[in-house]
């Protein structure tokens, strides 16, 4: 079953284009023992944000993000797991896990 | 081999006594068979049940109902699949029941197996993703049985808004696949602890009810005992689950003498020792003895060494003061929580005397500002001023916690204890 990871944290923190690179490597390989992989971005931070909607047929666009909380969304990653214990369990070990949140969310499995 | 009965009265009788004895069994190894689809599971059984209604009455009741109840269950589980226009999974489910169903599944699987089934139930019901609300109804629904309006009532919210808090979490353990198991070894410790304050919490509500008129709400005490025992059994070798189960008999067996004629709360001080429960505190000060022998001390294990020591003796004034202030110093280092911290200076304060405890509040509250906004905080003070003979500071001291209380039973309580110092 595949889940979606959704990398919060404190923006200050959360530039990831910035970090240093090894503890993202290493995540990759322990991962990479649990379960596949199948994507995941880092993101720029929230400032750079466009938010677009769409009302009486007119295009709406405002600066971002659209969730305005400390805690911003930085990055994902989509992996294939057993289940959800396995999917806790390699949340627990990316990186942002001891300074930021991480969301897990099931993806639909529209059974092609 | 069938036993005849006559007309629908007998046979949901019968049906009745099956559900009561063997429900759990029945719908936890049907939820395996569901892999692990607890709607799928519930919806099944909901239907064997009212097939067995109609068919029992002419059919007489099965030599094994239980088995008979397993069996239907699944055969609607295959037929809710089939009729399903949702793909999602469905194959899978599909291939493994029908899987079941052709291997002709002994009708009473190994002993081992069920207890098993219900271990995992119990796990997935009390996984550390649901919302704890979500985990007690689903606890009290799945593996206690009780049904939604018992558990709506228990919990004051309408039926509606408990059944959907229920549907809503058999949808997440589906849709994001928490698994049906019983967590691994390195997970046991942090998720029998998970299990055991969902109990824990069940009995308090039942007992302390934070929101209720009334002090005790027996059904969930006895739930919660139900489900303490079911535990024990399920893993002897875990001191921590006899430990809560020790601690909830020694609690409740002062159940009858906990309030007055009027359903106001007494102390310890105050109660009926008479109306206390000897079977019960014999029961539960053996398991505490026995948990704290396997030499791996808990929290729930000292609480219950604690409850043990004020439960024994005949008389308020034999209770061994000194032996419960060690006992909290020892929990206090394990669980440094505010609640302990307060009873340790009460116990304290009735070894040493009241300044002492007093002076161990004083150190707290100035460690901890939050705690000027915890009623129990203040309801500890104005108990020590008022031992010290201090009423007015007493009575300052009750009426603000009375202000803070969100329980109307302690409230009554409290103010009670404030007249009993003078009003100021």
């Amino acid at each position: 079953m595949k889940y979606m990871f959704l990398l919060f944290n404190a923006e200050s923190s959360g530039d990831m284009a910035e970090e240093s690179m090894q503890p993202w490597i290493k995540f990759g390989e322990d991962a990479a023992k649990l379960a596949t992989m199948h994507g995941g971005e880092a993101l720029h931070p929230g400032s750079t944000a466009t938010v677009v909607s769409v009302r009486d047929g007119k295009r709406v666009v405002t600066d971002g993000p659209f969730v305005t909380t400390k805690e911003q969304l930085g990055g994902f990653y989509v992996y294939d797991c057993e289940n959800l214990d396995t999917a806790m369990k390699l949340a627990e070990m990316i990186p942002w896990a001891p300074t930021g949140y991480i969301e897990i969310r099931p993806v639909v499995d529209f059974g092609q | 081999m069938t036993t005849p009965v006559r007309g629908e009265a007998e046979a949901s009788r019968a049906l009745e006594s099956v559900v009561a004895e063997h429900g759990t069994r029945i719908v936890a190894t049907l939820i395996r068979a569901c892999g692990g689809d607890f709607q799928l599971a519930e919806d099944a059984l909901q239907e064997a049940l009212l097939t067995a209604l109609e068919r029992w009455p002419h059919d007489g009741v099965p030599a094994k109902p239980e088995a008979w109840l397993y069996t239907a269950g699944r055969r609607k589980a295959i037929d809710h699949l089939r009729r399903s226009q949702n793909l999602e999974r469905k194959t899978e489910q599909l291939q493994n029941l029908v899987a079941l169903e052709q291997a002709g599944e002994p009708d009473e699987p190994e002993k081992e197996l069920l207890q098993d089934d219900r271990l995992r139930l119990i796990f997935t019901c009390c996984h550390p993703s649901l919302a704890l609300e979500a985990q007690v109804a689903l606890t009290l629904r799945t593996v206690a049985g009780l049904e939604v309006p018992e558990i709506a009532k228990a919990f004051f919210v309408t039926v509606d808004t408990m059944a959907k808090r229920l549907t809503r979490a058999r949808n997440k353990i589906r849709d994001a696949r928490i698994p049906y198991r019983v967590p691994p070894e390195h997970e046991l410790p942090d998720r029998l602890t998970g299990v055991l304050s969902v109990v824990y919490l069940v009995f308090n509500e039942g007992y302390v009810g934070s929101t209720g008129q009334r002090l005790v709400r027996d059904e969930l005490c006895d739930e919660a005992l139900r489900l303490g025992r079911l535990l024990t059994s399920l893993m002897p070798d875990e001191p921590e689950a006899l430990g809560l189960l020790s601690l909830m008999l020694l609690i409740d067996s002062r159940r009858a003498a906990r309030t007055d004629a009027h359903g106001d709360m007494l102390t310890l001080e105050e109660q009926d020792r008479s109306l206390w429960d000897r079977a019960r505190i014999t029961e539960g000060a053996a398991l505490a003895q026995r948990s704290l022998r396997m030499r791996r001390p808990g929290p729930y294990q000292l609480q219950a060494a604690i409850a043990a020591l004020h439960a024994e003796p005949g008389r308020p004034e034999d209770t061994d003061w000194l032996e419960i202030a060690l006992l909290y110093n020892e929990l206090l280092r394990i669980q440094p929580t505010a609640v302990v911290e307060l009873n340790r200076a009460a116990a304290v304060a009735m070894a040493y005397g009241p300044d002492r405890g007093l002076w161990l509040l004083d150190n707290l509250e100035a460690q901890d500002g939050s705690l000027a906004g915890y009623y129990l905080m203040h309801a500890a003070r104005a108990d020590l001023l008022r031992r010290a003979c201090r009423f007015e500071e007493a009575s300052k001291s009750y009426r603000r916690a009375m202000e803070l209380c969100p329980n109307p039973v302690e409230v009554r309580y409290l103010r009670r204890r404030m007249r009993e110092v003078g009003e100021s």
